[in-house]
C-alpha cells in the first residue's frame, strides 16, 4: 500500500491534488481525498457533466450535492454505505471490480460518480469523474474500471491498493477502508 | 445597539463565493440526512429494522420513508424532525463558531505529517548546506487564520451519543 508520505509527494510533484473542503471550515479527524490533477480540473471547472440541457439551478444543486458527501468524507462525518460511496465489487462479488470505488451524489437530479481506489484506510484517490447516465451496461463499467485501473498504475507503477476486507456490505467492512492509518 | 466593533470580525472576512452560498444552503439538508439515514442504517443492520417499522411509528408509508432516506434531495426540515422522532433519537444541533485565531484547517493535516514535513525541511536545509540538490518539503500544515462558524448535527439515540 502507499503511505501518506508518498501521497504528498505525489501532490507535491503535480500529479496529484489533495481536495479542500471549503475555504474556511473546520475539519477535524479528516480523511484525505486525492484527485488526478486533471479529474480536480473537470470537477472544479464548468461544465460538469450532463449540464447543457439542465436548468442551471440544478446543476448548481448537484454540484452542491457532491461536494457535500466529499466534505463529509474529509471531515471524518458520517458516511453511508452504498449511498454515498460504494465499492463496486461487492453486489455481484466480481473480483475483477474489487477495490474500485465511487462516490456518489443521489438524485433526483442527473447523478455524478467520481471513481477510484483506497491507497490506505483513509484515503481516497479520484481517477475519474463522470455522470452516472455514462453507463448503460456492464460493458461500460469494466471499461471505465480499466480506464482507471491504468491511470492508477500509471500513477503508482502497480502499487496495490486496498482491497479488504471483502465484499464491503456492512458498517464494519467500510470502517475498515475509512478510519485513517497513520504511516 | 450592537457594537460595530464586535462585528469586525465579519468585516475582515470576504464575501462568500456562489458555490460556497450553494454548499451552505444544501449542507443542513445534507447532514440531517446522514446522520438520520446512518442511524437508520444501523438499526436494519443489527436489528433488522425496516422502512414499514419507522413508517408505522409515524404514520407514514414505507414508500415515504424509503423516499426521504433515499437522498438529501428529499430531506425537509419537518421530515428529520418525524425521522429523528421515529427513530427514538434525541436531534441535537451544534452551532460551533471558528474562534478567531484559530488556525484554519480547511483539510486537516495529521500531527505525523505536519512532523515529517518539517523533518523534510530540515534535511533540504541540510542537503542544501552539504551542497546537495533542494528537495521541496511537502505542504505545510500552518495556516492562516479565521473567525467565522461552522455548524454540524449530533446524533443521540436512546443508547446515548453515537
Amino acid at each position: 500500500m502507499l503511505t501518506w508520505s508518498q501521497l504528498e509527494t505525489f501532490c507535491n510533484d503535480g500529479q496529484l491534488v489533495r481536495w479542500k473542503a471549503g475555504e474556511r471550515s473546520l475539519s477535524v479527524g479528516g480523511r484525505g481525498l486525492y484527485m488526478l490533477t486533471d479529474v480536480h480540473s473537470r470537477f472544479t471547472e464548468r461544465p460538469w457533466p450532463d449540464a447543457s440541457d439542465e436548468d442551471p439551478r440544478r446543476t448548481r444543486e448537484r454540484r452542491g450535492a457532491m461536494r457535500n458527501v466529499l466534505e463529509r468524507y474529509v471531515k471524518g462525518q458520517a458516511i453511508r454505505l452504498n449511498y454515498d460511496l460504494k465499492e463496486l465489487g461487492t453486489l455481484n462479488r466480481d473480483q475483477g471490480m474489487r477495490g474500485y470505488w465511487e462516490f456518489r451524489s443521489q438524485g433526483p437530479m442527473t447523478e455524478t460518480r467520481l471513481f477510484g481506489f483506497v491507497p490506505l484506510p483513509g484515503a481516497f484517490v479520484a481517477t475519474d469523474f463522470q455522470s452516472r447516465a455514462e453507463f448503460e451496461s456492464a460493458a461500460d463499467w469494466a471499461a471505465q474500471r480499466a480506464a482507471c485501473g491504468q491511470r492508477w498504475d500509471s500513477l503508482t507503477s502497480g502499487a496495490p491498493f486496498m482491497n479488504t476486507p471483502w465484499p464491503v456490505d456492512g458498517r464494519s467492512a467500510l470502517a475498515a477502508y475509512l478510519d485513517r492509518a497513520d504511516d | 445597539m450592537t457594537d460595530p466593533r464586535q462585528l469586525a470580525f465579519l468585516a475582515n472576512l470576504p464575501p462568500l463565493t456562489r458555490e460556497e452560498q450553494d454548499d451552505a444552503c444544501f449542507r443542513v439538508r445534507d447532514r440531517l440526512w446522514a446522520e438520520i439515514g446512518s442511524l437508520y442504517d444501523q438499526y436494519e443492520e443489527e436489528q433488522d429494522l425496516s422502512y414499514a417499522d419507522v413508517g408505522r411509528r409515524i404514520s407514514r408509508s414505507r414508500s415515504q420513508v424509503q423516499r426521504w432516506l433515499a437522498a438529501p434531495m428529499n430531506m425537509t426540515l419537518s421530515s428529520a424532525g418525524l425521522l429523528a422522532e421515529g427513530l427514538d433519537a434525541d436531534l441535537l444541533v451544534l452551532l460551533q463558531p471558528r474562534a478567531a485565531g484559530e488556525p484554519m484547517r480547511a483539510n486537516r493535516i495529521h500531527p505525523c505529517e505536519a512532523a515529517k514535513a518539517r523533518v523534510e525541511q530540515f534535511r533540504a536545509l541540510d542537503e542544501r548546506a552539504l551542497g546537495f540538490e533542494e528537495t521541496t518539503p511537502p505542504e505545510n500544515a500552518a495556516a492562516p487564520t479565521r473567525g467565522t462558524a461552522t455548524a454540524s448535527v449530533i446524533r443521540w439515540s436512546r443508547h446515548g451519543p453515537a
